[in-house]
Formats: structure tokens, sequence, C-alpha cells
């Protein structure tokens, strides 16, 4: 693969991993949490991301790409999962990009947007009272051809957190900080 | 002069060669007791290597006078007797092949050999798919392999027997141009990163730097902060010496202004000819995809505190690698 898109490719699995982090042990009403008006739930968060991604695709594939909403968080996120396969053999199997679109353009416009949302699903767990625990993401265990929902646990969860909610247990394993 | 892949054959002699080149060349940097205790503790023959046919040895009318090689594996440093080893696989698509056990013979040194083998080395790692190389140079090595395109990332103190320590020094080297295409889109997204991040804290309205959602949520102050010592976090790992502070955050428009200067730090190494201390891709996953994702905190906070920022399609923006400042373009493709 050439270099470019295998970091593009790593880009996706970080998002992957990062998703996955921030829907792990998530309430079982979490999908439909409306912190404020105006503001996406997870579920329609998760929806966009995947038509975010899914537009990423559209430079590969031609034509438009809407996706409907479906009935439940789970199925947005299997759904988004699909769409980041889907996206990753694009770049494995070197398919041109289409018109005036570059690797760079799709880091900086689909890609990244995908990866701000994932920090807001982050925000909205805490607002929702179910916080994600710090871990140092640096030693995850991000692989690039792991882009399913199957997401290994934290290879270095963090050992202190300041703004842990009551109840939370120190973890065990190794740690940055 | 021939270079040949080594055999099980001649670990014997190679044994022998390893001793003779650590006498030989090593005096004037370390002791006789600190060469003395690596030769039983360090240095000598990784039999994986030999099987895993990347260890080479150079021979003159029959007589090895030098031995080198590369992995796929783990290992950095040391023979079979030495503990701290790996054996495991390395991922040549984020992280780097190994230089591995280089020794000439005294009467043979700075005659080209060293670079011979080292030259079929990078010819092999970069045919396996690997983009960089990193190593555990001795003090004598040291200038051989910043003549080679190495780079030195620190030093430290290997513990070997009886309280001797021997200093070693890790190296590093981009080999090919596919590192720079990989170094390069690592600096878009530095560069991505100021232009969404600019966005996020422009024009934020009074008071929004205390913004508090709920008990235990961060402040954009805060998140700014965090962000901040990512950036600081990113340089260090590029550098080879991983620090990390938590910072109290400063008021708002310094913290901003800390946020590009960190930017502008750390993507001035990407620029520079420096190895970078990490693979690109641990860099992404860990402090710079953080950052992202905080960005986009940010943009949420600004919603959530009737301060929303225009959407955008950014796939349009003006982002170029380099532009890392608050000043960015103006020409942008918003909706609201």
């Amino acid at each position: 693969m050439e270099p470019k898109r295998k970091l593009l490719n790593h880009f996706l699995a970080a998002l992957a991993y990062r998703t996955q982090k921030a829907l792990r042990d998530a309430p079982p009403d979490f999908g439909s949490f409306r912190a404020q008006n105006g503001v996406r739930t997870p579920a329609e968060l998760v929806r966009h991301m995947t038509s975010v991604l899914g537009y990423a695709r559209t430079h590969f594939i031609g034509g438009r790409y809407w996706p409907e909403a479906l009935d439940s968080l789970d199925e947005e996120v299997k759904r988004f999962h699909e769409m980041l396969g889907l996206l990753a053999q694009h770049l494995r199997n070197g398919d041109p990009l289409l018109d005036d679109m570059t690797e760079e353009r799709l880091l900086q416009g689909p890609f990244s947007d995908a990866m701000t949302h994932a920090g807001q699903l982050a925000l909205l767990r805490r607002l929702a009272g179910a916080p994600v625990p710090p871990e140092d993401f640096i030693v995850a265990e991000i692989q690039a051809d792991r882009l399913g929902p199957d997401q290994p646990e934290p290879a270095s969860p963090d050992k202190v957190w300041p703004e842990a909610p009551p109840g939370w247990n120190r973890p065990q394993r190794g740690t940055k900080s | 002069m021939i270079i040949r892949r080594a055999t099980l054959d001649d670990r014997e002699a190679i044994t022998r060669l390893i001793a003779e080149s650590a006498r030989g060349l090593s005096r004037g940097h370390y002791s006789d007791p600190q060469i003395d205790a690596a030769i039983v503790t360090v240095f000598g023959v990784d039999t994986n290597l030999i099987e895993d046919g990347t260890y080479f040895v150079a021979e003159i009318s029959g007589t090895l006078v030098g031995c080198g090689g590369w992995s796929r594996r783990k290992t950095l440093f040391g023979g079979d007797q030495y503990s701290a080893r790996d054996a495991g696989y390395l991922d040549p698509e984020c992280e780097a092949a190994k230089i591995r056990a280089f020794f000439i013979h005294p009467d043979h040194a700075r005659k080209g050999i060293a670079r011979a083998i080292l030259t079929r080395c990078e010819e092999e790692a970069r045919a396996h798919g690997f983009y960089s190389l990193e190593l555990m140079a001795t003090l004598p090595g040291v200038e051989f392999y910043k003549s080679c395109g190495f780079s030195a990332q620190g030093n430290l103190d290997l513990d070997l027997t009886n309280g001797v320590k021997l200093e070693l020094v890790p190296m590093r080297k981009a080999m090919t141009e596919a590192a720079n295409d990989k170094r390069q889109l690592l600096r878009h997204t530095v560069a991505t990163l100021a232009y969404r991040g600019g966005k996020a804290v422009a024009n934020a309205p009074e008071g929004f730097n205390s913004f508090r959602i709920s008990d235990g949520s961060r402040t954009p102050e805060q998140i700014l902060a965090h962000i901040g010592d990512l950036l600081d976090w990113a340089l260090s790992i590029a550098k080879g010496k991983q620090t990390w502070h938590d910072s109290k955050p400063l008021p708002w428009n310094e913290e901003v202004a800390r946020f590009f200067a960190a930017l502008g730090a750390f993507d001035s190494y990407l620029a520079s000819d420096n190895a970078l201390g990490g693979p690109e891709e641990k860099l992404f996953q860990g402090p710079i995809a953080d950052a992202l994702t905080h960005v986009g905190q940010i943009a949420m906070l600004r919603r959530m505190a009737g301060a929303a920022i225009k959407g955008e399609n950014y796939f349009r923006a003006e982002i170029e690698v380099g532009k890392v400042g608050p000043e960015q373009s103006i020409r942008r493709t918003e909706f609201d």
C-alpha cells in the first residue's frame, strides 16, 4: 500500500478504536441522550460520522451518499464500522481518487470530521453521567486491519483520573501519568 | 571481500570477532571493565538473526573481518545471553526495523566494510516494507552511523553487572521517500488541527473559557490547556524523550497563543531532518488524534454555550503544510 494510504488506513483504525472506546459500557439509553436542544444525540452523531465517511467514499466510486436514520444506536454503530471497512478497502486496493480529491483532502475533511465527532461522543458520555476513562493512546493496540466493533481494551489505562466518577476502580495495568 | 549471510556454523568465529572488535575499537570510549562486562552480558551472537537469514558476515580470504545485520524482530540489541529480549515480530507499517550487532575487526576498521553491510541491510529492510531503521549504538559507532544518516535520540546508561554501566546511544533513520510521504501527511494533520482548532477558539464569547456544562466536565480553557499538553507531549515523543505534564490553564488568549506555539514547535521538528523518536502512526494515534477529538469537544461546547461555529466543507479548506499559526485562510465554504 502506498505510504500516505497506509497512514490514512491507520487513521481509520484509530477512529474505530476511539469510537468504540467512547461507546464501551455506555448506559442503555445513551443513543438517544440529548444534552441540549440543537445538539446531536449519540445515535445522530454516529449516523453523521457514517455520512461523512460515506461522502469520502463517493470520491472513489462516484455518486452521492445519504444514510437514513436507523432505529437504534447499535444499528448505527454496525453501519459505521461497515463503512470504515468499505473505505479502507479502497485505500488498500489502491483505487484512484476521482476529480480533485487527494489523500490530504480526505484527511483534512471527512476523516478529521469523524475524529472530532468521536471526541464529541466522549463528551456526551460525561454529560450523560457515564464518562470514559482516560488511557495512553500511543500504546493502544490500534491495528490497521482492525476496523470492526471488536476493539481491544486499553493497553495502558491511566491510573490517575482526577475527574473520575464515584466508584471508579483504579486499573491494574501500566500508565502514562 | 565478500559479504554473505551468516550460518549457524559461523557462530564461534563471530563470537571471537565480536570480542576482538570490542576490545580493539572501544578503548578510549569505555574502560576495560566496561568492555569485559559488555562482552559477557550484552555483546554476542543473536541466533535469531542467523536463523532469520538477516545477519551477514564479511570475509577476506576465508577470514571473518566484519559482521552485522538487521531484524524484523523487536529485540533492539543484545546477544543470546542478554536477558531483556523480545523475539516478537515488528509491524513494518508502523515500527522501525532494527540494525543489529555490527562489529568490525580492528585490522579492517574504516575500510568501508560496515557501510557495505549496512547498505545491504537497508536494502533488505526496505524490501520487507520497513520505512525506518532503529539501532542502539555503542559510543565508537555513533559517528559512523551519523555519517550514514542516523540521528541520535539521546543516550542511556545500561546496567551490566556489579554496578558497571555502559553508555549507549539510541539512533534512528527514515529510509525512503515513503517515510517522508508519511511525515508530510502527519504535518498536514497538524495543519488541519491548526485550522480546525483555530476556528473552534476564534471569536469565542466573553466567559466561554470557563463555561462548564455540568459538574465534572472540563471547561474550554481546561480542554485547550490539555491540547497544549498533548502537543508538548507529541514534540517530546518526536525528539525521543517522552515527557508528560499537566499544565494549569492560562488566560484564554494566552492559552490560544500557547496552542499555536505548540503546534509551531511540533511542526518545525517534523519539518527538520531530525529523525522521529517514534513512528508517524503512533504520533498520530496518540497526541494528534486526541487533540482532534478535543477540538470537536470545544466546537460542541460552543454550540451549547449559544455561540456555535459555522459548519464548513473542510475538504475545500485551504489547509497547507506548515501553516500552523493563527493566520488561516478566510476563503471558506461555510454554512449555517
